[in-house]
């Protein structure tokens, strides 16, 4: 840079830094290269004036400056750079950039020159569609075992969604190109549907597990003998040995959550002994003169 | 290039490029990895920041321009095309052509 940096911001030699900057960010605006894509002077003397801006705009730079201890040189930068314009050109013919709603409205419908100048806007600039995220509520047992559901999306049309057996909540199903439309053909978007699992009455899911209690009555828990238990995937018939206690744990295997690859996880039950819902005369009478039940202390293991 | 290094040729935080993406002044490709940026995005990214740092454009003034400014290439580009395809004609062709479009001009 040869020039006088004041001269070249047009500013006096006193002016106040503000208007330094106030002057430098007008000429910016002017002279920037991206700003004057056609004008090959422009980076020449956007060049000048951001080397003059370095000195002046620093205090500390323009004081040596004025105290003569740096040249107008001082301040500038030998750095290359591209600007977007040099990539402008070939942008618009199929970059993301492209756009042709400057010639909108040249030419008519359908003659030739509709799609000369529309030309640029059908380029190759083909982009998948965004994403969109929906959340949907399940039943437990739906979740489970699989189910085939609609979804209506806030943009109007309803979905088939299909629930994979063995869901879990928290789960997000992919619905391949059921998202937004995709730019210049390009592919769609998906649907990305966020899963609710509402909680069921008894079973409670275990990673691939199901846990739940199963209510016998005091006939089976002392005598034992078959007993049908629900499961999710239906119910079953489970032998339980004499005397079994509220608190044992029985595992069914392969009653649990159907796993990736055609296995199930297991179901854990665990006993607990119902009471008849009114009192039985004959049984107060007989637990009354059970002598072994008096003996029985079952707190023993809390202490005190 | 991928996010990181964008954000660090650039010197901007992740914050500043989720912005310029969300308004639309920066479109990366996307690759099985995720963002790719290329040159170009550089060289506008610096353009996004000459127009904040250097000229104090605010966030509104930046989605103008970049709007017109992409309006500006497409037409240049058009006019370039239709430049080159009027030098390729027979030089009498190309004079007649270039008669009609003063002619149109002085009329308007």
């Amino acid at each position: 840079m040869s020039g006088d940096p004041y001269q070249l911001l047009g500013v006096k030699r006193d002016a106040a830094q503000k208007d330094i900057q106030s002057a430098y960010r007008k000429l910016a605006k002017k002279l920037h290269p991206d700003l004057n894509p056609g004008n090959k002077q422009a980076e020449e003397k956007f060049k000048e004036v951001s080397a003059a801006y370095a000195i002046l705009g620093d205090e500390e730079q323009r004081a040596r400056f004025d105290r003569g201890e740096i040249d107008a040189g001082g301040g500038e930068k030998a750095q290359q750079r591209q600007y977007y314009r040099d990539y402008a050109g070939s942008e618009g013919r199929g970059g993301p950039y492209q756009n042709s709603s400057g010639f909108a409205d040249f030419g008519g419908a359908d003659d030739i020159f509709s799609s000369f100048f529309s030309r640029r806007g059908q380029g190759s600039a083909q982009m998948k569609g965004q994403d969109r995220r929906f959340s949907m509520e399940v039943d437990f047992l739906d979740a489970i075992n699989g189910t085939k559901t609609q979804v209506t999306l806030p943009n109007g049309p309803s979905l088939d969604v299909q629930i994979p057996p063995g869901t879990a909540d928290g789960q997000t199903l992919r619905l391949r190109g059921k998202g937004d439309p995709g730019i210049n053909g390009g592919p769609a978007g998906d649907a990305l549907i966020d899963i609710k699992v509402r909680p069921h009455k008894f079973y409670v899911r275990d990673g691939d597990d199901i846990r739940f209690d199963l209510p016998i009555s005091l006939r089976e828990a002392v005598l034992g003998g078959k007993v049908r238990v629900p499961t999710p995937s239906g119910a079953v018939a489970i032998t339980l040995s004499p005397n079994s206690n509220t608190g044992k744990v029985m595992r069914l295997k392969g009653k649990g959550v159907p796993k990736r690859g055609g296995e199930h996880g297991d179901a854990y039950v665990t006993l607990k002994i119902v009471l008849p819902d009114a009192a039985d005369a004959e049984l107060t009478a007989f637990v009354n003169s059970w002598a072994a039940g008096e003996k029985q202390e079952p707190r023993t293991s809390m202490g005190g | 290039m991928d996010d990181r290094e964008f954000r660090k040729s650039l010197r901007i935080d992740v914050t500043v490029l989720e912005v310029w993406i969300e308004q639309g002044w920066l479109v990366p490709h996307m690759t099985h990895e995720g963002r790719a940026f290329r040159d170009a995005d550089i060289a506008r990214g610096r353009l996004i920041l000459d127009l904040i740092d250097t000229m104090g454009v605010n966030e509104a003034g930046v989605d103008v321009v970049m709007e017109l400014l992409d309006q500006v290439h497409g037409l240049r580009g058009t006019l370039h095309d239709l430049v080159d395809v009027i030098q390729a004609q027979s030089p009498d062709l190309q004079y007649r052509l270039l008669a009609e479009i003063e002619d149109t001009t002085r009329r308007r």
